[in-house]
């Protein structure tokens, strides 16, 4: 009976503890669950923001059924990093420092995060981020993704991406012809 | 999931990456397939380098833009300062939120009137214009603005009514500031008051150094920044800017750290330093950037306020006091002497 009684004891505790910890767990499309800092995801996050605040969290780990799980990884890492570059945001303002943030550009841990990705990572990841609502992580992916087709010619494009060319001749010469401002220094 | 493949991204994501993407390039990647073809006008981003001709914005429309980055150099006519101006007005227009404009070049341009109104601007970023004294800036979105480089048309003073803003940066030679309005969300203000314009070619169009001291009575900047949290309050002019509004301070009654130069802290009797702190009764840090421009100083030494015996003229919430210089000499020596008076224990 007294072990009972402890057990019972233990178990409220832990509902408790659920209740008012400060993570969520997510699970992916593949069953596998991540634990991400709740304020990071609900600040990052609309989808999320909008779940927790919500109350449709689930414990056990919330669906996430359009997320595998390297995608789900790498959205889990990207919040919690974000999470731990927090002491330094609240550095600059108890001391007088102004943002002097290039226009929109990822800064350079984000750039870190994405160079190491590989294509089919990156894009699954710039979905996910899209589906969750993640602004700052989908334009961190869409930079990266902008790189990789700047400075290369439409043929360049179509390879690195493997994009098949479907236009006729004929539709293209016309193309090229319509857009002649853009195409002239080719 | 994508599968590892762009095409199965859907529509919307491929326009956010060719946001990214300088204008002409992005434009020529509608011959990539035919899925492409029009993409490039819905792109949420537009980034252009330079002024050419008007087929761009012609063909996107007035299609809503996210982001305009737009920088420019020299002009090849006179007709392209008319055509930028145009431009400007359109990506306005386009209901865009994040908008940079940048004059790379020396020479000056001149962004004409009528005033800027958008419910949509959340941060704008203008560097290097010269703002005709028409274009008053009214935006109930905007949240941070910051104009570099810029300078104010004479003829009579803009109006900034920015009510919402949050962080608001003032870089450069402003002769004839502009009116800020009330700004109770503002966090942070870095203003700057250089002694000439060097973006622009002719410095001697300028014929004083500072704000013009009109007839008026009106509290031109102070007024406005006197709800920020963080304000940096600095002049490579010759004269004191600050002095005119100061006449009538008002008390910054959210103000937390202060950076203020050397041109608050005249000998021996500090009146302009005397006056900021006795009208902000809840600053935590104040710091002196003295005959040293920065970013790095070679001296930099903090003072701990003790709270015992300190002169009422100061802020209860007082910790410290910072001092960045290049050498303590005697004029950095009399600051020193004078915040002694507060009690800062070194």
């Amino acid at each position: 009976m007294e072990v009972d009684k402890g057990k019972g004891e233990a178990e409220e505790t832990r509902k408790v503890a659920e209740a008012d910890r400060d993570t969520v767990t997510l699970k992916s499309s593949d069953g596998k669950l991540f634990e991400v800092s709740k304020e990071a995801a609900a600040r990052l996050s609309t989808v999320l923001a909008g779940m927790i605040a919500g109350g449709s969290i689930d414990d056990n780990g919330t669906d996430l059924k359009q997320i595998g799980s390297e995608a789900l990884e790498n959205v889990v890492d990207y919040c919690n990093k974000h999470a731990n570059s927090i002491p330094s945001a609240a550095l600059i303002s108890s001391s007088i420092s102004f943002n002097t943030a290039p226009f929109k550009e990822p800064e350079e841990w984000e750039r870190k995060f994405v160079d190491r990705l590989s294509h089919d990572a990156l894009f699954d990841l710039v979905e996910a981020a899209n589906f969750l609502g993640m602004e700052r992580l989908l334009d961190v992916t869409c930079h990266k993704i902008s790189e990789m087709m700047k400075g290369k010619s439409p043929d360049q494009i179509r390879e690195v991406f493997n994009i098949k060319n479907d236009y006729t001749k004929e539709e293209l010469e016309e193309i090229r012809q319509e857009l002649a401002w853009a195409f002239y220094d080719d | 999931m994508s599968g590892g493949s762009i095409d199965a991204l859907p529509d919307g994501i491929l326009e956010n990456i060719l946001g990214f993407v300088p204008a002409p390039e992005a434009v020529r990647t509608c011959v990539v397939a035919r899925r492409w073809r029009d993409l490039w006008k819905r792109a949420t981003g537009l980034r252009i380098t330079c002024v050419a001709d008007d087929n761009l914005l012609r063909l996107r429309g007035s299609t809503p833009l996210e982001t305009c980055d737009l920088r420019f150099g020299n002009f090849y006519d006179n007709d392209d300062e008319l055509l930028l101006n145009r431009w400007f007005r359109h990506i306005v227009a386009c209901r865009v939120r994040i908008f940079r404009l940048e004059n790379l070049w020396s020479d000056g341009f001149r962004l004409e009137g009528p005033p800027l109104v958008s419910q949509h601007l959340m941060r704008l970023d203008l560097v290097g214009v010269y703002i005709n004294s028409s274009v008053n800036i009214s935006s109930k979105s905007l949240k941070h603005l910051a104009l570099k480089y810029c300078d104010f048309g004479a003829e009579f003073r803009a109006l900034l009514h920015v009510p919402n803003l949050v962080s608001l940066t003032l870089d450069g030679h402003l002769s004839s500031a502009p009116v800020l309005g009330c700004m109770p969300s503002l966090q942070e203000a870095f203003v700057r008051v250089t002694h000439e314009n060097v973006r622009f070619r002719d410095p001697d169009d300028y014929l004083c150094d500072g704000i013009v001291h009109d007839n008026s009575t009106m509290s031109v900047l102070l007024e406005g920044l006197s709800g920020a949290e963080n304000l940096a309050l600095l002049s490579q002019s010759k004269s004191f800017v600050f002095g005119r509004d100061l006449k009538q301070c008002p008390t910054f009654s959210k103000l937390k750290n202060l950076l203020l130069d050397e041109h608050w802290c005249v000998a021996p009797v500090f009146p302009a330093l005397t006056c900021i702190l006795k009208h902000s009764p809840v600053l935590e840090k104040l710091t002196l950037q003295l005959f040293s421009k920065g970013p790095h100083h070679k001296m930099e030494m903090i003072g701990r306020c003790s709270s015992m015996n300190r002169s009422v003229a100061v802020s209860e919430h007082l910790k410290a006091i910072e001092i960045k210089c290049e050498v303590v000499d005697e004029e950095v020596h009399k600051v020193l002497r004078f915040l002694c008076s507060f009690n800062i224990c070194k």
